[in-house]
């Protein structure tokens, strides 16, 4: 088992011939990556004049600027966040990104950088006002989000959670009737209801707050204190709560520190 | 990198998700596989003997299905349909359907060519001694066609096989969704992913091994060669 995996981590390491993401290769390079949502508005997403737009792709922007390096951003979706970041070709994931103990086994976690408010949301007549009514109901969301995290851990037995592959297909599910409950961001379904007036979607209940953090490879500890540094710096500067304001809608709660 | 298998094989839950996942795969290609095989028999019948519009429709049918991304169709059955048509099933249901329906197109190219191998003669003789078209169908056509085309028949069910990891786009509990639900908890995506190539690996080695066993017990005559 040990001879296979030196054996595929040499082929992997011949075919990727990874560059080092240190931070004074950084800022040596005069480049930075920063993998941003690639369509999870108000994240990240396309914006109309064909350029991405978002409160991660603002963070990630202020990163660059402070560096004082180009930026380079790479949109991806949320199964090519660790890959990218494991071979190099991302410095770091901007990513609407949740920690927990088993994901901090693989990577480094940032200091929260952006809150993330996920709910349940359904029609009128879906009678639920807390999690525990969701036995017996089928809930789409879309797999390996903040949200998907969450109510697996708390969902009540009897829940029918359905992972869909992405934001998209968990939005067509719920349009066209073939779950009971969405659970997603509030922003994305405040978006929905507005798009689609005679849903008459509402707020059920809002699941735990669970704050976004940003991603650095394993290792890579002087970008890590730097990264913490400039979330310090522009939490205390009040620019993460203009961002907040501007992306959001309300002020910047306060976030955990790592 | 390190490489740490560990953190799936010594999990019990993801074990089981895997086994779970794996199982959800095959039980859905094989009835997808035999309903398709089904389908794919009419369809091939309708245009090899040209049957006035049938004939058009299931070339049409043919056409579109092969000539549109498994995706596209798989989200027109899990979403377009039910809202059109007012009905909602579970989503293996849906993802039963768009694969048999993909399959379909697929086989009947396979058959159709199997068809024209059946010497014309064979029909003349067929008829002169006054069999019904349906028995010369059931009993000298099909079973040429199939027996010639099992091979052909084979790699593309496998082929198929391996294409269906995107019905857990539509939220399906496959061997696919397995894997990304334990990359997305442990963040462990090479252990991952290697992993789900080698089940993949297994299951299309386990099905060529089925496929040829079957072979073998349908035409003794022709495997003992």
């Amino acid at each position: 088992m040990k001879k296979l995996a030196s054996l595929i981590t040499a082929a992997v390491v011949a075919f990727g011939a990874p560059a080092q993401a240190e931070l004074s290769d950084i800022l040596e390079e005069g480049v930075i990556q920063i993998a941003v949502p690639e369509n999870f508005p108000p994240f990240g997403s396309l914006g109309p004049e064909g350029e991405y737009v978002g409160y991660d792709v603002a963070v990630a922007e202020m990163i660059a600027e402070d560096l004082g390096v180009e930026l380079e951003l790479v949109p991806v979706t949320s199964s090519q966040r660790i890959p990218y970041l494991e071979t190099d070709r991302v410095d770091l994931v901007i990513s609407s990104m949740g920690a927990n103990p088993e994901r901090a086994k693989s990577i480094m976690f940032s200091s929260a950088y952006a809150p993330f408010y996920s709910g349940a949301f359904a029609a009128p007549d879906i009678e639920i006002a807390a999690v525990e009514d969701l036995s017996g109901m089928t809930v789409g969301l879309t797999g390996g989000t903040l949200e998907d995290l969450e109510l697996t851990e708390i969902a009540p037995e009897g829940t029918e959670i359905i992972r869909f592959g992405d934001n998209a297909a968990t939005l067509s599910a719920y349009l066209s009737g073939q779950v009971d409950v969405l659970v997603t961001g509030n922003t994305v379904a405040a978006q929905l209801s507005e798009d689609n007036p005679d849903l008459g979607l509402q707020t059920k209940f809002i699941l735990n707050d669970s704050p976004c953090f940003i991603g650095v490879k394993k290792g890579n500890t002087d970008l890590l204190q730097w990264v913490n540094v400039f979330i310090l710096h522009k939490k205390l500067g009040g620019q993460l709560n203009e961002l907040s304001l501007e992306y959001f809608g309300q002020e910047l709660p306060e976030l955990p520190t790592l | 990198m390190e490489l740490r298998f560990f953190e799936i094989y010594r999990n019990p839950d993801y074990l089981a998700l895997l086994a779970e996942g794996a199982a959800m795969s095959a039980a859905l290609t094989v009835a997808a596989g035999l309903m398709g095989l089904a389908l794919a028999t009419l369809l091939a019948t309708a245009r090899f003997h040209a049957v006035p519009v049938l004939g058009h429709l299931a070339a049409a049918y043919v056409e579109f299905i092969r000539n549109t991304p498994l995706i596209v169709q798989l989200f027109f059955v899990a979403f377009g349909l039910p809202q059109l048509l007012g009905y909602s099933w579970p989503f293996w249901g849906h993802a039963l359907l768009a694969l048999t329906l993909n399959f379909s197109a697929y086989f009947s190219e396979i058959l159709r060519a199997g068809f024209t191998t059946v010497a014309q003669g064979q029909y003349e003789a067929a008829r002169a001694l006054g069999i019904r078209p349906f028995v010369i169908f059931r009993k000298i056509v099909l079973p040429q066609a199939v027996q010639r085309m099992f091979p052909s028949l084979s790699s593309q069910f496998i082929f198929l096989f391996l294409t269906t990891g995107i019905i857990a786009e539509i939220g399906v509990r496959d061997l696919t969704q397995a894997g990304m639900f334990i990359d997305s908890r442990t963040f462990r995506s090479f252990e991952v992913f290697l992993t789900l190539t080698a089940i993949y690996v297994a299951m299309s080695l386990a099905f060529k091994t089925a496929l040829a066993l079957v072979h073998r017990r349908l035409f003794p005559a022709v495997a003992a060669r």
